[in-house]
């Protein structure tokens, strides 16, 4: 008996498989031109600064949120039925592996990759990506590789800095909210259960969701086509994939928190 | 300003306020701060305990420093630097005791001995981990076992039953034996009557003799049978009780909750027995001498 395929199916597998050989070439391109700053540098500084400056207001308030909910929400839960220093352990372990380069990628998701990508889409639409082709320029040493360089450069320090405003959230609301919790219990808290490999977790994930969010952005952005409508499109299915990816790859790093 | 040097300043500054967090925040959660020394003491140690870098050190309830490392050498032997925040004069006699709380929080508690040699800076405070309530818990965990499995036979189902039905057998036993000790009763008196006759007849001084070692064991027979028959009475009253279900054996024979709560004992004190062995840590206060 032989087995039939149907055509539709197979024109998938081998778009997707065409799609990640894409991705790959683009990946390779990036590794092959950042030897060379003198090529992309001063837009390299640009993009830092309105990843890493623009963003820090943001970044730091979704912080001091996601470290105030948690350290309030831990109180309620815990009091009374465990010591109050267990919050401090909570809010520290949950902002530094989890909230802080969680909430940082996401803001920047919304506020950068969504940028990334209808820029590089509209480009890609009105033939400026042709005409730098046609200029004998190269589009992945202008438009991607300072984006993707600047994701991964600016968000470890965006994260360093969201995890203390976070912790700090916490422990300033904390003790305006939760009874009977003081600073020598919280700060006793934090230091129970905490691992030096936590904090330097916090931010190789932090580098790994720049390098995510910047190279999908600009990977779906060139992949644009369709006019106004199909810059939508791109925008919408780059926050997508890049919030997916994030959390994919949120879970694939677990593993690495537990090496040491 | 040219923007772009802007830029760069300000990105500089990201990054440098970033930097001096993470290493502030790192030594801050250590509790070593980066600029402060401090005084090592090592521990030699047959067993680490789970301890960590960062737990801490205390003596007679203050904090006085922190685990700096713990490591394991080639002679299978545990050496846990300490440093002592501030120095003081601690006999060489000194004891170190693990206290591990319910959370595996580590605590090195420092128990000054009596000697009038002090430690100096460097010094080895040796010995070895001594479970000493893993030991008790586990011994106390096998008793216990034992105990109960003993109570668990005797409580058994079949037991039980056995119980029941010779309390139901009893009664009806012991109305049957009163109604033949009843008819031997009879006889005696009866017996006596004829005696009686006998001697009125004048028969001889011999039969009157052998008449009245007759009468004599009639009646320690007629007391013994008095005796047996209450003996009976209260047996009978005792074994009513018992299946009614009053009193305490009553309640133990009819009513099976002692049974079942007392498995259920039995089944717990083996779970804490099992967790006592796979897990110590979670029980005991471990010394070091």
């Amino acid at each position: 008996m032989s087995t039939v395929v149907s055509p539709a199916p197979l024109r998938g597998v081998l778009s997707g498989l065409e799609t990640i050989g894409r991705a790959a070439l683009l990946a390779v391109s990036i590794v092959r031109i950042l030897p060379r700053p003198r090529m992309y540098l001063r837009s390299f500084i640009n993009q830092a600064y309105l990843m890493g400056i623009r963003s820090l207001p943001l970044v730091l308030l979704m912080a001091f949120l996601g470290g105030a909910v948690t350290s309030q929400q831990t109180g309620a839960q815990f009091t009374g039925a465990l010591p109050l220093w267990v919050i401090g352990s909570v809010v520290a372990a949950s902002v530094i592996t989890e909230l802080g380069p969680v909430l940082t990628a996401i803001v920047l998701v919304g506020r950068i990759g969504a940028s990334i990508a209808a820029e590089i889409a509209s480009m890609k639409v009105t033939e400026q990506i042709d005409a730098l082709y046609a200029m004998g320029r190269d589009p992945v040493v202008y438009l991607v590789v300072p984006r993707v360089l600047a994701g991964v450069v600016v968000l470890p320090p965006l994260v360093v800095l969201a995890d203390a405003m976070g912790v700090f959230s916490g422990w300033g609301i904390g003790l305006l909210v939760v009874d009977g919790l003081t600073s020598a219990d919280f700060v006793y808290g934090m230091r129970f259960y905490f691992r030096p490999w936590a904090l330097i977790f916090s931010v190789l994930k932090a580098g790994a969701f720049g390098f995510a969010i910047t190279f999908l952005a600009c990977f779906i952005g060139l992949e644009g086509r369709g006019g106004a409508e199909g810059v939508g499109r791109t925008t919408t299915a780059a926050v997508v994939a890049t919030t997916i990816a994030i959390m994919v790859l949120d879970v694939a790093l677990v593993p690495v928190l537990k090496m040491y | 300003m040219e923007i772009r040097r802007r830029y760069v300043i300000a990105l500089g500054l990201l990054v440098v306020v970033a930097g001096i967090l993470f290493v502030w925040g790192l030594y801050y959660l250590l509790n070593e701060p980066p600029f402060k020394g401090g005084h090592k003491v090592y521990l030699a140690l047959d067993n680490g305990a789970g301890l960590k870098r960062g737990d801490r050190v205390v003596t007679q309830g203050v904090q006085i420093g922190s685990v700096r490392s713990v490591e394991l050498d080639a002679a299978r032997k545990v050496t846990v630097e300490l440093r002592l925040d501030k120095w003081l004069q601690l006999p060489v006699d000194t004891r170190a005791t693990i206290r591990t709380d319910v959370f595996g929080a580590n605590t090195v508690e420092l128990i000054p001995g009596g000697a009038l040699a002090m430690i100096e800076e460097g010094d080895t405070l040796g010995g070895a981990p001594v479970p000493e309530i893993v030991a008790i818990l586990s011994e106390l965990g096998g008793k216990a076992s034992s105990l109960l499995e003993t109570a668990d036979s005797l409580l058994s189902p079949k037991a039980v039953a056995d119980v029941h039905a010779v309390t139901a057998v009893l009664p009806e036993s012991a109305e049957e034996l009163r109604g033949a000790f009843r008819e031997l009763h009879f006889a005696a008196a009866a017996l006596r009557r004829s005696v009686e006759g006998l001697e009125s007849a004048e028969v001889g001084s011999a039969l009157n003799s052998a008449i009245a070692e007759v009468e004599s064991s009639a009646r320690a027979l007629s007391a013994a049978i008095a005796t047996m028959e209450r003996s009976m009475t209260s047996l009978a009253s005792v074994l009513a009780k018992i299946d009614a279900g009053q009193g305490t054996l009553g309640r133990l024979v009819n009513d099976s909750t002692l049974y079942w709560e007392m498995s259920g004992a039995l089944r717990e004190v083996r779970a804490l027995a099992a967790d006592v062995r796979e897990r110590p840590q979670r029980y005991v206060s471990i010394k070091i001498f």
